[in-house]
């Protein structure tokens, strides 16, 4: 409490001396270890402290903000007049109605020691997995503790710290390569272990790999690829703001049937089985949102400036303010199946297992068409057996018609943390997924 | 500031490392978004801080803090060591460093009016003027216009007795209608897609895109490309406006050429590249008149600065010479790798983040040919204009790419726009079929201002200057 009641009693101040009508302090801090290698060899090891203040102040109906990581007085009350400074220039906002109130929720997680010993040893352990197998690693080892404060002069006061680990892991040998990734509050020796065992026996064949033609294949997708489509239809469309402006595949699709029955999609902010949240960058309480169910589209998310303008309920999920993006889901879960993931390899004749993807763009926004390339670790699947490696494809794909011909969805799930977003998602099994070209010289 | 860094430079030689340097930035930076008639975003932020590295022990190690205070600056001392000693006891390193000289230096953008004096409401007007011109368009309901300001004050000092102060001014503007159809929308934007075109210099730039002067034709247009056919799917020729260009640099010839990414060190991130050592002189990148150049001189390019971020010099050298492969982008730590000296490509996003090999501005030299001339001389394909849409493999190979809009070209004429244009090839073989490029008085400079690379993530500017120029053969229309 005495981190929390230190950043309030800053903000209290603010509030006293603002001349604004309404006024929002958000503090952002972060201590963050990050230790990257590369063959087998420690290349970069870095450690960031820094606190970022935004405030933001409401005039009337204008709005300013500025931001500083000066967190003494002085930043802070010269931050204050640059954002009363431009909300004087602004011009009337009509859409804005108000910032939000929540009750006060002050959630504490024990922050984790930095300590670059201990990242040193989680890496020594992979190095070693990695000469063991004879391949090398390449990746990157990251431990951080975080702490936000939201507060406004209605009386929000929303307050969390949090602590993170998460694991990034290439294994390579010559054109082979296998990949695994890893994202929890502790990352657990016997964890990393599984996942460098993993990846160096995908980067290990006694067949070069192979190149097939491009063509619509039956695949299986590991869970970071269906990871890297979620965050590929969250970009595309769950936002409140592009439903509103007829910019999301949702808008019209409400209570229409978009995927196949199995697909259900949901953000939850306070779910502990992910990497909950808890409140927005507001201070809004998240609220549970099923964006589709059982294949049919069900809602999006909103902000408190959305909310007003589609006269719904605000959901908590703004962005820190303001921003052009609108409300985001950054807890977002698909939920799981029943298949093991054998017997959904085995039920392939001939087809693509897919690890994961790589640089994935949008090709078509409201068809959620996609562009990208497989990448560490695509095989071929023959007679329901993973046959020789192969090399990478270039996709282009419509994440809908994909989830429309998803047959089977893994019983477990994994949970990765991509820059800020949590994503819980099973390995799935799609019908003819659209590959458009190879890589090759 | 200046007595704070010797202050840190003497402790670092106190503790004996082998080699250290600290960099201090403070970053002033200005951002405006107006939305429809609204200006939904107008926001300054101040981020000033420090951050060590240090080799010692085998290892290196670097951290940061925003904190000045005595005691503070020591403890991200001993950090930087501690970390630097940690990774030492996972494997001890060679410390390999190209030589150079101690330099004492200064660098300020040349420039007329700095960005940051100009009142908030001039560009904010400048903004609500330029885009309110596209409310009669009715299809397109959203109208939005851009400026961003960044300016990067910094102090570097080494080891070796360097310190250099540069002053980066930064800044750029553009505006965008997007028209909204039942199943979709479309997207036309001047000078470029993402927010504008960027450049190193002063509010005089903003001034020269005459943002007004474009507004309606880009209104136009969106609804133009709303109404357009699909673009068909086949093999053609294409001409490449010089922003789309500029990307398709940016993807298949700026990356690849990272010495880092050769040596693996983002292969579990970005990727590597499918270039290495051997191949210098000797790989055929592109056809005969492709010449390209990695030029941090160029005046008002988004990628000019005087000093990198390890202290060497702003260069000019040779990429691609007459269609082959002559070099890579290096650092101190890269370069004695392949027996050469650091070009003078490190640079750093900000004061809490270890330099990383970067592209400066990577320029495509200009042809002989006037654009009406190569238009005319192609009797069928496709111009491409505005980027929309990129993808490229980890090894840099496979491409694909989405513009904003396609005219065709038929009998050396050009005619009808499509929608949704894509192309897609592979890098070699694309620049090997480069067969045409347009004069100097087409070669624009382009700046990229959200180039990714690294963990934690790093932002960078670079810039690209080219002209337009004619690929053959290329696969369009990849959609489904």
């Amino acid at each position: 409490m005495k981190k929390y009641k230190k950043l309030k009693s800053l903000a209290d101040k603010i509030f006293k001396v603002s001349k604004a009508d309404q006024t929002e302090v958000l503090f952002a801090n972060t201590n963050q270890l990050l230790t990257r290698f590369s063959k087998n060899s420690v290349h970069q090891n870095v450690m960031t402290m820094d606190n970022q203040v935004f405030i933001r102040v409401i005039k009337g109906k204008k709005i300013g903000s500025a931001s500083t990581n000066r967190i003494d007085s002085e930043g802070l009350i010269q931050t204050l007049n640059r954002a009363i400074e431009i909300a004087d220039l602004q011009k009337v906002d009509e859409k804005f109605q108000s910032l939000p109130y929540e009750k006060e929720c002050v959630i504490e997680e024990k922050p984790v020691k930095i300590n670059p010993i201990d990242l040193a040893n989680k890496v020594e352990t992979i190095i070693e997995i990695a000469v063991d197998q004879g391949v090398d690693a390449f990746g990157a080892v990251k431990r951080e503790n975080g702490e936000i404060g939201i507060f406004n002069s209605l009386g929000t006061s929303s307050y969390r710290t949090s602590t993170l680990e998460s694991l990034n892991l290439v294994m390579m040998n010559g054109e082979l390569s296998g990949y695994g990734a890893l994202s929890a509050k502790n990352l657990e020796m016997s964890d990393i272990e599984r996942i460098a065992l993993n990846a160096s026996k995908k980067c290990k064949s006694k067949y070069a790999p192979v190149s097939v033609n491009p063509g619509r294949y039956d695949v299986f997708l590991e869970e970071y690829a269906v990871i890297t489509m979620l965050m590929m239809l969250n970009y595309m469309g769950f936002s409140g703001l592009k439903f509103l402006e007829g910019r999301s595949f949702l808008s019209g699709k409400i209570g229409k049937k978009i995927t196949g029955n199995d697909i259900t999609i949901y953000d939850d902010g306070m779910s502990e089985k992910g990497l909950p949240t808890y409140f927005d960058f507001e201070g809004k309480r998240k609220k549970k949102v099923v964006l589709i169910e059982k294949g049919i589209g069900k809602a999006v998310v909103y902000d408190s400036y959305t909310a007003n303008l589609g006269k719904t309920k605000n959901t908590g999920h703004s962005l820190p303010q303001p921003n052009l993006f609108g409300p985001y889901c950054l807890n977002i879960f698909m939920k799981s199946g029943n298949a093991d993931v054998n017997d959904m390899i085995s039920s392939i004749k001939r087809g693509i297992y897919v690890t994961r993807f790589h640089y994935v763009n949008v090709v078509h926004p409201r068809k959620t068409i996609m562009t990208g390339m497989t990448r560490d670790g695509t095989f071929l699947i023959e007679n329901g057996e993973i046959t020789k490696p192969i090399k990478n494809l270039r996709f282009t794909q419509s994440i809908l018609e994909a989830f429309k011909n998803a047959k089977m969805l893994s019983k477990k799930t994994k949970l990765l943390s991509l820059e800020g977003e949590s994503y819980v998602a099973p390995a799935i099994l799609v019908k003819g997924f659209n590959f458009t070209g190879v890589s090759e010289m | 500031m200046k007595d704070i860094i010797l202050k840190i430079i003497d402790l670092l030689k106190l503790k004996k490392v082998i080699y250290g340097d600290v960099r201090i930035v403070l970053r002033k930076s200005e951002n405006i978004k107006v939305k429809n008639e609204i200006p939904l975003v107008v926001t300054t932020n101040d981020d000033c801080g420090f951050g060590v590295r240090v080799f010692i022990d085998g290892g290196w190690g670097f951290s940061s803090s925003s904190d000045f205070k005595k005691g503070s600056i020591e403890k991200v001392v001993n950090q930087a060591i501690g970390i630097a000693k940690a990774s030492g006891s996972v494997n001890k390193n060679k410390f390999i460093f190209g030589e150079s000289e101690p330099i004492v230096g200064a660098y300020i953008t040349p420039h007329q009016i700095n960005p940051l004096n100009v009142s908030l409401e001039d560009k904010i007007n400048l903004l609500i003027n330029a885009t309110s011109k596209m409310n009669r368009y009715k299809r397109v309901k959203i109208r939005q216009g851009f400026i961003r300001i960044f300016i990067d004050e910094k102090i570097f000092a080494n080891t070796e007795n360097s310190i250099i102060h540069q002053k980066i001014i930064t800044c750029g503007s553009g505006i965008q209608a997007t028209a909204i159809g039942k199943d979709e929308y479309q997207v036309r934007a001047y000078p470029n897609s993402f927010e504008g075109n960027f450049a190193t210099g002063g509010y005089e730039f903003i001034e020269s895109l005459e943002l007004e002067n474009h507004s309606e034709r880009v209104a136009e247009e969106a609804e133009e490309i709303m109404n357009a056919p699909q673009c068909p799917s086949g093999i053609m020729d294409i001409i490449i406006d010089s922003s789309q260009l500029a990307l398709q640099i940016h993807e298949s010839i700026g990356h690849p050429i990272e010495l880092d990414r050769v040596f693996g060190t983002e292969a579990s991130y970005a990727g590597t590249s499918f270039i290495n050592p051997a191949m210098m002189n000797q790989l055929r990148y592109g056809s005969e008149i492709v010449n390209v150049y990695a030029d941090a001189t160029v005046p008002e390019a988004l990628g000019t600065f005087g000093y990198d971020d390890e202290g060497v010099p702003a260069q000019r050298i040779p990429i691609i010479e007459k269609g082959t492969f002559k070099n890579f982008l290096s650092s101190r730590e890269t370069a004695p790798l392949i027996f050469k000296k650091s070009n003078g490509t490190m640079r750093a996003d900000g004061w809490q983040n270890i330099p990383l090999i970067r592209m400066t501005n990577i320029n495509l030299e200009p042809g002989e040919w006037e654009l009406d001339n190569l238009i005319a001389d192609t009797k069928s394909g496709l111009y491409l204009e505005t980027n929309s849409s990129w993808s490229i493999d980890d090894k840099r190979i496979n491409f694909q790419f989405s513009t904003e809009l396609a005219r065709e070209i038929k009998d050396g004429k050009l005619g009808k726009i499509y929608k949704n244009p894509t192309y897609t090839g592979i890098t070699t073989k694309f620049w090997n079929s480069c067969d045409a490029i347009c004069n100097k008085k087409y070669w624009k400079k382009w700046g990229t201002p959200n180039c990714g690379k690294g963990e934690p993530p790093q932002t960078m500017y670079v810039g690209h200057c080219t002209s337009p120029a004619r690929f053959r053969n290329v696969y369009v229309g990849v959609m489904k």
